[in-house]
C-alpha cells in the first residue's frame, strides 16, 4: 500500500479496499488521471477540496468492484469516464448532506447545547422508534423478525414472491412514511400549543412533543 | 473508518434496522404481554420455527409480533438449537 504523493491533498492509494478485495490497476491508474479535475469539481461545489480524497477511496473501491462483478478485463473499458461519474455522485451526495446540516454555532456553543442532554435525546429516540414500530403493517412486523433472526432479504423477496429490491424498498417506504405521519402528528401538537399559548392558554412542554427526528429530518419534511 | 456504516435505506430514514429491532422487541414486551397466553401456538411449534427460522410459517411470527411469552420462548429456542 501506498500513498500518493502529489501536491494538494492526498489519498489513499493502496492495493486492496477495506473489505481486502483487491483493487483493480486500471481503477487506480485512472484515478491519477482525474485527480485534478476531481478536486476541481468538489472546491466548485463544495467549496474546498478536503473532502476530496475520501470521495476519490470511496469511488475507487466502488468502481473497481463494478468492473470486477462485470468480469472486464483490466483497461477495457473507460474507467477515467466511471470513476469520474462515481466522484460526481459522491460530491452531490455531500453536497446534499452539507445543506442538510444545521449549524448550531462555535465549539463553546455546541458545548452548551449537548451539555447533560443526551440522555433526554436518546429517550425520545427510543419512544419515537416505538411509535414508529406501532404504526408498521404486520407484514413489515414479520419482515423485521425476519431480518432479527439473520434471514437475508434475497430470502424475504422470495417468501413474498417480490425481488430483494422490492422488499427492502417497500419496508423502508413504510417506516418513512409511518416517521413522517410521526412528524405531522408532532407538528400539529405544536401548532395546537402555539394557538393556545397565544390566545393566552398555559403553555405545557413535554418530551414527547419533541421529536428527535424534527431537527435531523427538517429538510426532508419539507419536500412532501 | 466506521464501525457500522449504515445502509443507504438506514441512511434515508434516519434510523438503523438493528434500533428497529430493539424497538420491535421492546413494544411486543411493553404493548403485548398476553399474560393469559392467548392464541399461543404451543412449544412444538415454537420449536419447529426455532430450528428453521427461514421456513417459520406466517402464523407464527405474526403471533411472536404479538405475545413476548412467545418471543422470549422463541428466542431462547433459538438459542438452544
Amino acid at each position: 500500500m501506498a500513498f500518493c504523493s502529489q501536491k494538494g491533498p492526498l489519498w489513499w492509494d493502496r492495493n486492496s479496499d477495506r473489505m481486502g478485495r483487491p483493487i483493480r490497476p486500471d481503477v487506480r491508474s485512472a484515478a491519477h488521471e482525474v485527480w485534478e479535475q476531481a478536486c476541481s469539481r468538489a472546491r466548485a461545489v463544495l467549496g474546498d477540496d478536503a473532502d476530496a480524497p475520501e470521495m476519490m477511496e470511496i469511488s475507487v473501491d466502488r468502481v473497481s468492484h463494478y468492473l470486477n462483478r462485470q468480469e472486464l478485463p483490466p483497461f477495457s473499458a473507460n474507467v477515467a469516464g466511471l470513476l469520474t461519474t462515481a466522484f460526481r455522485r459522491q460530491v452531490q451526495k455531500r453536497w446534499l448532506k452539507q445543506r442538510r446540516i444545521e449549524l448550531v454555532g462555535g465549539a463553546s456553543d455546541l458545548e452548551h447545547r449537548c451539555h447533560g442532554s443526551d440522555w433526554a435525546h436518546e429517550v425520545d429516540r427510543t419512544l419515537d422508534l416505538k411509535k414508529i414500530i406501532r404504526r408498521l403493517s404486520q407484514r413489515s412486523n414479520r419482515i423485521l423478525l425476519r431480518r432479527r433472526d439473520g434471514i437475508d432479504w434475497k430470502s424475504i423477496g422470495e417468501e413474498l414472491g417480490i425481488s430483494e429490491q422490492t422488499a427492502q424498498n417497500s419496508f423502508w417506504r413504510e417506516v418513512r412514511q409511518a416517521q413522517l405521519d410521526l412528524l405531522n402528528t408532532h407538528r400539529g401538537k405544536k401548532e395546537n400549543q402555539t394557538s393556545r399559548t397565544s390566545t393566552g392558554g398555559e403553555k405545557e412542554s413535554s418530551h414527547e412533543e419533541e421529536s428527535p427526528f424534527v431537527s435531523r429530518r427538517k429538510g426532508r419534511s419539507r419536500r412532501k | 473508518m466506521k464501525k457500522n456504516p449504515r445502509s443507504y435505506q438506514e441512511e434515508k430514514a434516519g434510523a438503523a434496522e438493528n434500533e428497529l429491532i430493539e424497538a420491535l422487541e421492546q413494544v411486543v414486551r411493553e404493548d403485548f404481554p398476553n399474560p393469559e397466553r392467548q392464541g399461543c401456538p404451543g412449544e412444538k411449534a415454537l420449536r419447529k420455527a426455532a430450528k428453521s427460522a427461514k421456513d417459520s410459517p406466517q402464523f407464527i411470527l405474526d403471533h411472536i409480533a404479538k405475545c413476548a411469552h412467545c418471543l422470549r420462548e422463541y428466542d431462547r429456542l433459538r438459542r438452544a438449537t
